[in-house]
């Protein structure tokens, strides 16, 4: 066994113990339950535990592993973002509009997820249809951050962020249309994997964005995204965006050594764009000694302003949204909470040349960043602008006041890993982008997984109790 | 930061009102307030986008032509 309490292993830790029978799945499960009754109520995170339900599957998952016949995450307990269909499970997408909805088939994610013997604990708190929050007229309180309670997880995936940072889940199910995965990540001190447009089937899983929408997993390490990955990667002819490329190994792709590999810096976006603060710009200059001393080459690159990536990303959000709610709202506006209803109204003013434009301007940055791609491996870049603000600090309208950071990256499609470089003097979590080019998440794992075993950020976990 | 909207009060609650939106005087207010932020957004994607034979990032594909099943086949 390993020095640490259950609910801190990482899914490889866990995975290990339960292969070699060291530990049983009903032992891990019966932990993780006891756990979020106890600390939950504190953070937020889970929108509905599936206890029973968990306990037969970890029966089921024992008796796997006795045959010997099980993968690596038979037995590991994993929680969805509550926009993720769970067949027989209600799935809210956080608002009181699908309060009772209960969907008769799981999303594809789900499936795979439990084919590959997870043991689902439970669906996650989410901001309002992966859009609206931090907000308190939803069905249910906003999920708090645990290395400060009083301080925001980042959205959308709020839950997600927050369940794995305080050890209520080894592992758990994100999306990200303009950062949603990669900003509880970055606030939460996590590692978010966002892949590629194409990697992940989101059939099942409720659209924000249909065209920037992306399912990702949430983890404390990239070699636990790398084999949640594994498990959620493959071609789904159902899902229109879905690619068919060949998946490869991604845990056997983390060797540790970027010694020679090519890495463009993308300073502007944090240092001259717009002004990152002292902790992010410290942890993001300490971070490149560190992979320059693992070997990588780090250059700067030149990209178009952060602020034209971010207006493409929101206008083309925004439109796709409200084509998607606009007759919901008409009809019942009351069921929506505030803050969704209050962006959808302003960005009403939005315009069909508005949204062509932007897809135009798409192709041109899109374009922009797979230039960057003939010299370099991954870019690097800042997660966000500051460690987490406090939640009731939140403004109602945050995501069209500054540009954010993660933004770019919907807009070209690359697979990026939200990885903690550091925290700052409050306790907080701070953390970077590593972006690949398409289909390689590989890459970006290997790098993800090299920083965090040169750095002692991985050591350090919340004090929740 | 705040500039000047380039809509005025009465047209904004009329572009609202057409999406079937009816909020109150002050929700409509604070939100004309807020007015700017989407307008530097329609300027950044405006100005950026003056070459005029760039295409859409996502165009129209046969179905049938995407999945590798065309005529030739």
């Amino acid at each position: 066994m390993t020095g640490e309490p259950l609910h801190f292993l990482t899914i490889a830790e866990a995975s290990d113990l339960l292969q070699s029978r060291a530990l049983s799945a009903v032992e891990l499960i019966g932990h993780m339950l006891a756990r979020i009754e106890a600390v939950d109520p504190q953070v937020n995170s889970y929108l509905a535990v599936t206890a029973e339900r968990a306990l037969d599957d970890a029966k089921a998952a024992d008796a796997a592993l006795a045959c010997g016949e099980a993968g690596p995450l038979c037995g590991i307990p994993v929680a969805l973002k509550d926009i993720y269909d769970t067949a027989g499970i209600c799935t809210t997408s956080g608002s009181h509009l699908h309060a009772d909805r209960v969907p008769t088939a799981d999303s594809v994610a789900a499936a795979r997820l439990k084919a590959a013997g997870t043991v689902l604990l439970g669906k996650l708190q989410t901001h309002e249809f992966a859009f609206g929050g931090p907000s308190w007229d939803l069905p249910a309180p906003p999920a708090r951050n645990p290395w400060n309670t009083d301080h925001f997880t980042g959205g959308s995936s709020s839950g997600s962020g927050a369940a794995t940072a305080a050890g209520l889940a080894l592992g758990t199910l994100g999306t990200d249309t303009a950062g949603s995965i990669r900003m509880p990540a970055f606030f939460c001190g996590i590692t978010g994997l966002k892949p590629t447009y194409g990697r992940v089937s989101r059939r099942g899983v409720s659209p924000l964005g249909y065209s920037l929408d992306h399912c990702g997993p949430m983890t404390w390490t990239a070699r636990d995204a790398a084999l949640m990955l594994q498990a959620l990667a493959a071609y789904d002819p159902h899902d229109p965006g879905s690619v068919d490329r060949p998946v490869p190994d991604y845990t056997t792709a983390l060797t540790g050594d970027i010694r020679g590999l090519k890495i463009g810096l993308i300073r502007h976006f944090y240092d001259g764009d717009d002004e990152a603060e002292a902790p992010v710009q410290q942890a993001m200059q300490a971070a490149v000694e560190t992979l320059e001393g693992l070997g990588a080459t780090v250059e700067p690159v030149q990209l178009s302003p952060l602020q034209t990536y971010h207006a493409c990303n929101m206008i083309i959000m925004m439109g796709e949204a409200m084509a998607l709610h606009e007759p919901h709202m008409r009809a019942t506006p009351e069921k929506y909470g505030e803050i969704f209803r209050d962006r959808m109204m302003l960005a009403s003013v939005l315009t069909a040349q508005d949204y062509v434009q932007a897809a135009r301007l798409r192709r041109a940055l899109a374009a922009e960043v797979a230039a960057q791609f003939a010299k370099y491996d991954v870019l690097l870049t800042a997660g966000g602008w500051g460690p987490a603000p406090p939640i009731d600090q939140m403004s109602p309208l945050y995501v069209f006041q500054r540009a954010l950071l993660t933004s770019p990256f919907n807009v070209t499609g690359s697979p990026v890993a939200s990885v903690c470089n550091g925290f700052a003097d409050s306790g907080l979590p701070v953390g970077m982008q590593i972006v690949g080019r398409p289909f390689d998440e590989a890459t970006v794992l290997r790098v993800a997984d090299a920083y965090e075993n040169a750095t002692p950020w991985r050591d350090r976990r919340p004090e929740i109790a | 930061m705040s500039s000047p909207q380039s809509l005025s009060f009465e047209a904004f609650a009329a572009m609202l009102a057409a999406n079937g939106h009816t909020p109150d005087e002050h929700k409509l207010r604070s939100l004309y307030a807020a007015l700017h932020t989407i307008e530097a957004l329609q300027q950044h994607v405006r100005q950026a986008t003056a070459d005029m034979v760039l295409e859409p990032a996502h165009v129209f594909r046969q179905p049938a032509v995407a999945a590798g099943q065309g005529e030739a086949q």
